[in-house]
């Protein structure tokens, strides 16, 4: 073992330098296969001077920890969910309503995009080399039991939903009806499973699947938020690195990012069948009522989400729509 | 002099008593505290539909003073879980006292580091000002009770290090008079 | 590999000369951090990360909850009605014990509190009986473990945390291996005292006087019997999750041992109230400590070339699984089960997961074994406390201790590791999971 970042840059030529590479997904997912494709090809295109170690299924800690472990060194490379502890703007990615299906994503969360520009000014500031956003899909909702007027925005929904604690989440399904509740992610499954909430928002269908398939009766897909994860590694690293590496490390990592672009989709309706294969009903919004919805989120929502996004960044973002 | 001697001729020291004394206020107020946040958040919402909003954020920051002061308080009363093996079948003599001495000066050691750490990581928190998701509470005022009960178990292992080494001079002054 | 040895060696030379475990893990984890090079500002962050969880804080609230009901005299209640039921034959109340033991355990969430709560309860009663003194106490040392298989248990909420599963699947998992060893620590205790002639049995009443009495007792222990269901049907009706019960349940045990019972005083209240908080706070700093030392295992990968050492023994699962309980039997000599489910579910729980246990089966394989650790010396907790509120030597405990281990533990610890349907029938049928 031994912290890589201590002696970054200056590995001896026949020793390879072992970079530590953090996921929050399970073995089985896209995620994975991405980040083994990214290890491979490092190694390849440096003749083995870099090798990468992936520890998944966050067996390194959650989010939270493994991004301050970035800024620290600790941890050199990770796949996650940015958290916002450090920089309330960092919460961003996950605005609610801020695209409303895959075309959108791929503009918003693109390389190069506002969002993107934005987020490697942010990263940096904190010490963090940001490598792009990875799509996994949309965050559905699912339930027990459905919602009254679930097309009536501010109506309420007669339903206790589990949120994760972020404004992101919490705000939109308070402003739509429903009521947040805070509970563990690991408890969401019993929490629903017992009736101590009826349903919850936070997981793509994928993972609806496989935590709560056999006890959730209905998933909708509502396109409030992209599952938009991202690639971030240490900054000093990175800079210690030679221009050459440096290079075939960005090119791995944009191109896992954008083939998640394109495999989102696919992903999502396939995790979506097989819900419906294990009686799930699966609720699709007609791309109207994803707008109407959208439209309902943006003006009523966003306007509370200014101070923790500040406006600069929030206007840039409304700037993409009209 | 016994163990129960040096002991109880510090009890009655103002200072050693303020501090238990204050960790006992401690204790107690986020003892309630910590049962009351959560019955209400669980009353509000199966009676009123409401949810405490971000109310996790407080009681995490309650639970740890609790922990780490609770921790503290079973340092001074010298009920941290141990194994205990030694002290059942090791006979009073010569050989114990001086693994108790050895023991209490590793414990010494151990609290310090692990107190070095906590103050690093409050360094830390306060440096990179990181904040909770919700009430945009900054993380530090949970994170310092780490530093605060890791310094009253530092603070305690010293002071019972003091004891074992004047109980093992002791055993040993008696060892002597006896063989001699 | 040299350098998780010597972090075992820290580990096992520190806690044998008696530094207390969380200082033990911390030891082992800073030979890890010196051998391995690792900079360890990144490990106390991990740490409070990670112990930063709603669920965690039940454990301080279980605990006050269970002193409060201890001290407030719902535990006597319950031993009572136990006792018109099943107090009426040769060593009856042994079997009153064990099963007043499983009642209390479900509102207790430790078993330390169930040993000392109907220990202190039943013990004298029994030595008025005539019952012996080596035989009661290594009886009650037993069946406090109870308390912590019957949920409540801070023991399942720790390894839930740990090892990422569900608290509530946990609980039910240990439900059956629980029941089943109250019925074999019965039958056990019933055949060793079988030719005992100095017990004197009470006399036995008719049918209808049985009845009456156990109306009489019933009526007066109905707010201690209705405490489980408030916390147990609360948790499994959807009404509240395990931390909100364990505060709704103190909230309860206040005015029922304060008007009702009139058990509590405000003197007993603070020092139960002191006494929880304390003992939160020796748990969670361990717990602390032991999620640093488990993420540099992590980072060593220490299931993985602990897997490897067990496979190059053999590949049959079956041989895996017990070597894997063995080694667990050792740790549950040398560390209580807390300490023990905090150092071996991180590390034991991929390597099972790779032979097809299920996290939730292995709540209730490593609830047993580790359970069966608090009685086994040299460090045996549960064994000692037994022995001090009982007044009996160790060396009296150890002939039924012994028959319990071999005849009720070890029969259990082989059904809960061998049929994954013993453990989770119970959870498959109320929570529906696979
Ligand atoms: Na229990
Ligand atoms: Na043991």
């Amino acid at each position: 073992g031994g912290s890589s970042g201590d002696n970054g840059g200056q590995a001896a030529s026949d020793e390879p330098m072992v970079l530590r590479l953090a996921t929050d997904h399970p073995v089985d997912h896209m995620a994975t296969r991405s980040a083994n494709a990214i290890a491979e090809e490092v190694e390849e295109k440096t003749n083995g001077r870099i090798k990468i170690n992936i520890y998944p299924a966050s067996q390194l800690g959650g989010y939270d920890t493994v991004y301050e472990e970035i800024v620290r060194g600790t941890i050199d490379m990770a796949h996650i969910t940015i958290p916002d502890s450090l920089d309330s703007r960092l919460g961003a990615a996950y605005t609610p309503y801020l695209t409303t299906g895959y075309e959108e994503a791929k503009v918003v969360y693109a390389p190069g995009s506002f969002l993107s520009e934005k987020f490697v000014e942010y990263n940096e500031a904190l010490g963090v080399k940001f490598l792009g956003f990875y799509l996994e899909g949309y965050i559905g909702m699912s339930a027990k039991k459905e919602p009254r007027d679930l097309l009536v925005p501010g109506a309420n929904k007669g339903l206790q939903m589990r949120v994760w604690a972020a404004p992101a989440a919490r705000e939109p399904m308070a402003d739509l009806g429903y009521t947040p509740v805070t509970v563990p992610y690991a408890e969401a499954p019993t929490a629903i499973q017992t009736g101590v909430v009826d349903g919850w928002i936070g997981g793509t269908p994928n993972v609806n699947y496989h935590w709560v398939g056999e006890i959730i009766d209905y998933f909708w897909r509502t396109y409030m938020h992209a599952e938009s994860t991202a690639y971030v590694m240490n900054q000093k690293l990175f800079d210690s690195l030679s221009a050459e590496d440096q290079q075939i490390i960005l090119d791995a990592f944009e191109r896992q990012s954008k083939e998640s672009f394109e495999l989102a989709e696919a992903e999502d309706e396939h995790w979506m069948e097989q819900l419906e294969e294990l009686g799930v009903t699966v609720v699709k919004l007609s791309d109207d009522e994803v707008q109407m919805l959208a439209d309902f989120v943006r003006t009523t929502t966003w306007p509370k989400l200014e101070s923790v996004y500040t406006s600069e960044l929030l206007d840039g973002l409304k700037a993409q729509y009209e | 002099m016994s163990r129960t001697d040096i002991e109880l001729s510090r009890e009655n020291h103002l200072f050693w008593r303020t501090l238990a004394n204050i960790q006992k206020a401690i204790m107690v107020v986020t003892g309630l505290a910590v049962m009351l946040i959560v019955s209400s958040a669980m009353l509000l919402r199966w009676l009123f539909n409401t949810d405490f909003k971000g109310y996790e954020e407080i009681l995490v920051m309650f639970a740890f003073w609790l922990y780490m002061i609770g921790s503290s308080y079973g340092s001074y009363r010298k009920n941290q879980i141990t194994a205990d093996i030694l002290n059942i079948y090791l006979k009073e003599g010569r050989v114990k006292s001086v693994i108790n001495l050895f023991r209490s000066f590793l414990t010494l050691v151990l609290a310090a580091i692990f107190n070095y750490w906590a103050y690093e990581f409050v360094v830390w928190g306060f440096t990179m000002k990181t904040k909770t998701p919700v009430w945009r509470l900054p993380m530090v005022w949970g994170q310092s009770s780490l530093l605060i009960g890791l310094t009253l178990v530092t603070f305690y292992n010293l002071v019972y290090f003091y004891d074992e080494i004047k109980l093992t001079l002791i055993q040993f002054k008696q060892g002597k008079q006896i063989l001699s | 590999m040299h350098i998780i040895l010597f972090a075992f060696i820290a580990l096992v030379t520190t806690l044998l000369i008696g530094v207390p475990i969380p200082f033990a893990f911390f030891a082992s984890s800073i030979v890890v951090v010196i051998l391995g090079g690792y900079d360890p500002s990144f490990l106390l962050p991990y740490g409070y990360a990670q112990a930063s969880s709603i669920i965690l804080v039940a454990i301080p609230l279980f605990i006050l909850a269970g002193g409060l009901m201890e001290r407030g005299g719902i535990g006597e209640r319950l031993v009572e009605v136990v006792e018109v039921l099943v107090g009426r034959v040769r060593g009856g109340l042994g079997a009153v014990m064990v099963i007043s033991c499983a009642i209390f355990g479900a509102i207790s969430g430790s078993g330390f509190a169930t040993v000392s709560c109907i220990g202190s309860i039943m013990l004298p009663r029994m030595y008025r009986a005539g019952y012996p003194r080596g035989h009661c106490s290594a009886l009650i040392a037993s069946a406090g473990v109870l308390g912590l298989l019957i949920p409540p248990s801070l023991t399942m909420i720790l390894y839930a945390w740990v090892g990422g599963t569900s608290v509530l699947a946990s609980f039910l998992a240990t439900v059956t291996p629980g029941v089943t060893l109250v019925i074999l620590f019965s039958i056990i205790n019933l055949i060793l005292l079988r030719n005992n002639k100095e017990i004197t049995v009470t006399e036995n009443y008719d049918f209808l006087t049985t009845l009456k009495v156990f109306n009489k007792k019933a009526i007066s222990a109905t707010p201690a019997i209705i405490a489980p269901a408030i916390i147990l049907g609360g948790i499994y009706g959807g009404v509240m999750t395990p931390t909100e019960a364990a505060a709704m349940s103190c909230l309860y045990a206040i005015p029922v041992g304060f008007f009702i019972y009139k058990g509590l005083t405000w003197r007993e209240f603070y020092d139960t109230l002191l006494n929880s908080v304390n003992t939160a706070g020796v748990i969670l700093i361990m717990l602390l400590s032991v999620m640093v030392l488990s993420r540099l295992y992590i980072m060593e990968n220490v299931p993985q070339q602990l897997m490897a050492l067990f496979s190059a023994v053999s590949d049959n699962p079956i041989v895996i699984l017990l070597m894997l309980n063995v080694f667990m039997v050792l740790i549950g000599m040398l560390m209580d089960d807390i300490s023990a489910i905090l150092l071996c579910t991180p590390i034991l729980l991929p390597i099972v997961t790779q032979l097809g246990v299920t996290p939730v089966q292995f709540a209730a394989i490593i609830g047993v074994n580790l359970g069966m650790g608090c009685i086994t010396p040299p460090c045996a907790p549960f064994l000692y406390l037994a022995g001090r509120i009982g007044g009996a030597p160790v060396n009296e405990m150890l002939k039924t201790t012994f028959a319990l281990i071999f005849f009720a533990w070890i029969p259990t610890l082989l059904l809960a590791t061998f049929v994954p349907g013993f453990s989770l029938w119970l959870p498959r049928l109320v929570l529906g999971i696979q």
